[in-house]
């Protein structure tokens, strides 16, 4: 009874007060926060990398490295924005890793037939309901238009856009002045329109 | 206002076609009222698709028994500490012992502190060992009980000590 209470306590805390519970030795704040943020994270993750099982793997170790250093963290800004900052810097390695490797992946292959115009331009199906993409494909379709941009437009895009960010904490996260952060968007934006002819 | 404004304003905020001057130009020019639609489109599309991922129900339990595993220390340990005073306290010893080679110091020592070993001695040589980027330091511990470290053969000090008894600097050997 008692447990529970203390529990029903902790999920009420903000994510700011669950870090200094947890310093304080509350092991229950940091599940807090993982349940928190472990959805928004992963999906996160994979919009940058488009590898759902890598995913998994860097959103785990973003969360141990933020409690390896949650002494660290002074609360200045969003325990979110620092997260964010972490898993960012875990997703580009990630990327960057590829590329020396030299991997590939299908999802390279998916851009490879997408770069430049597309061979076989999808028609635009705004007026025809019959011949409408249904909304997995439309998802799809993002899905890959969104990873074939470059990875400045990339980042500030999935932050802003999918995970619902504010421009200052997408500068924060980025590192970037807020006007970096809203030319990026603007022109990924522009990019995603001429990418997603057809499907929008 | 011109297209490009317009634009910059839509991509930073879709609610701005509300606003008067950007509705004006709306209304008179085709391609930015495309445009205009096409980014509610996105935002639509982009709402509906994102989150589909859900983390597996084992992914938290995993990351609370890694974390226990490797939930850090707040100091260093011990064995770290224990390993960086042998090599100083050995390097520490074997400078002294060329410098008595050289006749600038009479003493010759080697000092050892290690995690249950603590002692210093006046009877020990240095040898080759079967790899040579180790040396094995022979030293007699007690009468009749001799011990051997095996050490890099490479032992850099970076910091420059200064003792009434010796100078180090730089050392590498």
């Amino acid at each position: 009874m008692q447990n529970s209470v203390v529990a029903q306590q902790v999920l009420s805390l903000g994510d700011n007060a669950l870090v200094a519970a947890y310093l304080e030795g509350n092991e229950v704040a940091f599940e807090v926060l993982v349940q928190r943020y472990q959805n928004k994270l992963v999906n996160y993750i994979n919009g940058i990398t488009h590898d759902y099982d890598r995913s998994l793997d860097l959103c785990q170790d973003a969360f141990i490295r933020v409690f390896k250093n949650a002494h660290r963290y002074q609360g200045k800004y969003q325990f979110s924005t620092w997260l964010y900052r972490i898993a960012t810097n875990l997703a580009i390695d990630e990327l960057r890793r590829r590329e020396r490797k030299g991997r590939f992946f299908f999802y390279n292959v998916m851009d490879l037939f997408q770069s430049g115009e597309p061979s076989v331009p999808l028609p635009d199906c705004r007026h025809c309901p019959e011949k409408k993409l249904d909304q997995k494909e439309k998802a799809d379709r993002l899905e890959v238009a969104i990873g074939s941009l470059s990875e400045k437009y990339k980042l500030a895009f999935v932050l802003k856009e999918v995970q619902g960010l504010s421009y200052a904490e997408t500068s924060r996260v980025l590192n970037i002045s807020l006007g970096t952060v809203k030319s990026r968007i603007h022109r990924a934006k522009m990019l995603l329109r001429e990418k997603l002819a057809g499907v929008l | 206002m011109s297209c490009e404004s317009v634009l910059k304003k839509l991509t930073e905020d879709l609610l701005s076609r509300f606003d008067e001057s950007v509705a004006a130009h709306l209304d008179e020019c085709s391609d930015c009222r495309s445009c205009c639609e096409d980014l509610v489109e996105l935002k639509y599309l982009v709402q509906s698709s994102s989150g589909k991922h859900r983390v597996p129900s084992e992914f938290e339990s995993e990351t609370l028994n890694r974390l226990a595993r490797e939930k850090p220390s707040r100091f260093p340990s011990f064995r770290l500490v224990a390993v960086c005073a042998t090599l100083l306290m050995v390097t520490v010893g074997i400078v002294y012992s060329w410098e008595d080679e050289t006749g600038i110091e009479e003493d010759r020592g080697l000092f050892i502190a290690a995690q249950d070993l603590q002692f210093e001695s006046d009877r020990f040589e240095i040898r080759p060992s079967a790899e040579a980027e180790f040396v094995e330091v022979v030293v007699e511990e007690t009468p009749g009980n001799t011990l051997i470290l095996r050490l890099p053969s490479v032992i850099e000090i970076r910091r420059t000590e200064v003792s009434e008894d010796y100078h180090i600097a730089d050392v590498s050997h």
